[in-house]
């Protein structure tokens, strides 16, 4: 700042001002900034403001300091700032507990049939150890269930899926029991049956397949890998099914079958076929008896 | 940095960033609306110097300051969606940066503060505390003299003293400073004038 600086501004300033006096102030003023901020002070202050954790200064529990010397009001601040921790400490306690007891029923082994090994992850373990499966299969883990065998698991009384010979997929997380209840499985090869249970309701399962994405709120469905693309038959309820862009998705109602090929042809439904309604009914009513109710989703 | 002051624009700002205004359009205001702490912090980084030079300058007391600060971006997260993401957020900030120094005059705990003892009123302790030895001497001299300006300007009438801090530690226009203090711009060119007058006077005899 120069004195023809300060002359385009004189017309600011009115009669009887001394322009040395206000000259010589502005030019105090701008080279005396205030001193800066305790960067302690600083870091807490940015810490609140950026967490949404920041308080009224006058909201602290030390109210009955206020009045006195400004250096004894320090630990005020101290106090605050341990509230202030507290409540985010709590904040972030409540948001764990709750997101754990979101959290779907495990998954368990509720039956296992044939000979040889169903692989974990790349892990076998022989279909005859039933302990072992048990302890294996968790949501996120890769199965591959050997052909001729076969494994059932349930989740509670919330969803059940047969796997048969040859199917490779990866068991989901059961559906969150408040919020966030969606789930998406994702079979790479085989066969599944799958039927929900009353506690599933208000919760969706996503299906997919290389060829096909299948949307479920409810049901009992089988999904079946074939070379040509993906077959998905519905015993009761409806899912919908289209492709694995989830382009062409198409209601598909009990009774029915819809296939998705796997060469990009349209998709077709027809009626499903005899032998897979009765492996479906079949499938229903154990799993059914066994989440204690007859009636499915 | 300093702008070539004009007329009608802003002095430089005083103990911030003084270019500051021009990448305004860099923070995200859409952000702060929605509370997004990254947004937060870059509005934090950006905001709290000019907002600590305000209600230092004003309050003249280093802790009322601080309780002051808080207070400023306790009021602005809590009207955070209120924010205009199309205009400068810097007066509105300074309309809560001064509302909150009014309501400090104008409460119990800062006329207690000004009659008891204090360390901001140890001349230059608080400073020294602060400012590192590498050079004691200097931070001695420089102490002193940041001491006698805060006294000066805490001196000045709170309507003055409003309009001396905003426009020298704020950079705010004259209408932006009328808008706050609830004045027209003609009054405001006139309080800012004989502020510095007065300022101007009271400096030389404290020998500055």
């Amino acid at each position: 700042m120069n004195d023809s600086d300060f002359r385009d501004e004189r017309d600011d300033l009115v009669e009887g001002a001394s322009d040395v006096e206000i000259l010589h102030a502005r030019n105090v003023l701008r080279g005396s900034p205030p001193p800066p901020a305790d960067p302690a002070y600083r870091a807490r202050l940015k810490e609140s403001f950026v967490l949404g954790a920041i308080e009224h200064p006058a909201a602290g529990p030390a109210e009955h300091m206020e009045g006195l010397p400004a250096v004894i009001s320090l630990p005020r601040r101290r106090q605050s700032a341990l509230w202030t921790g507290v409540a985010a400490a709590a904040a972030v306690l409540i948001a764990v507990l709750t997101g754990v007891l979101n959290q779907g029923p495990r998954w368990t082994i509720t039956a296992a049939h044939g000979e040889g090994a169903v692989r974990f992850d790349g892990v076998p373990v022989s279909l005859s150890d039933a302990a072992m499966i048990g302890r294996r299969v968790d949501s996120g883990v890769q199965i591959e269930v050997p052909p001729g065998g076969d494994v059932d698991l349930r989740a509670d009384g919330v969803i059940a899926m047969q796997l048969t010979g040859g199917t490779d997929l990866t068991v989901p997380p059961s559906p969150p029991r408040w919020f966030g209840r969606r789930s998406e499985l994702h079979v790479r090869e085989g066969e599944i049956r799958v039927t929900t249970g009353p506690p599933f309701r208000g919760a969706r399962l996503d299906v997919m397949t290389p060829d096909a994405a299948v949307e479920v709120t409810g049901t009992t469905f089988a999904v079946i890998l074939e070379p040509a693309g993906t077959c998905v038959c519905v015993f009761e309820g409806t899912v919908h099914v289209g492709l694995r862009d989830k382009a062409a998705m198409e209601a598909v109602p009990g009774g029915q079958r819809r296939f998705v090929f796997r060469d990009g042809r349209d998709p077709v439904s027809d009626s499903m076929r005899d032998v897979e309604r009765t492996k479906l009914a079949m499938f229903r009513e154990i799993q059914l008896a066994a989440m204690g109710d007859s009636r499915p989703e | 940095m300093e702008r070539e002051p004009t007329q009608t624009s802003a002095p430089p700002v005083v103990g911030s960033e003084a270019e500051a205004r021009p990448t305004e359009a860099l923070l995200d205001l859409e952000g702060v609306r929605r509370r997004d702490p990254a947004a937060l912090d870059a509005f934090f980084e950006r905001y709290f110097d000019r907002v600590y030079a305000v209600v230092t300058r004003l309050l003249g007391n280093r802790t009322q300051a601080e309780d002051a600060a808080q207070e400023v971006f306790f009021k602005i997260h809590r009207a955070a969606h209120t924010l205009d993401p199309t205009r400068d957020p810097g007066p509105w900030i300074s309309a809560i940066a001064t509302n909150v120094c009014r309501d400090h005059w104008r409460s119990a705990a800062d006329r207690m503060a000004r009659r008891s003892a204090s360390i901001e009123d140890t001349p230059g302790l608080s400073e020294r505390l602060t400012t590192g030895i590498a050079d004691p001497e200097r931070d001695a001299i420089m102490a002193e003299r940041e001491r006698l300006v805060r006294e000066a300007v805490t001196e000045l009438r709170e309507p003055y003293r409003e309009v001396v801090v905003l426009r020298e530690y704020n950079g705010l226009e004259y209408g932006e400073i009328a808008t706050i203090v609830g004045a027209n711009e003609a009054a405001v060119r006139k309080r800012y004038s004989r502020a510095l007058a007065e300022l101007g006077r009271t400096l030389k005899k404290k020998g500055l």
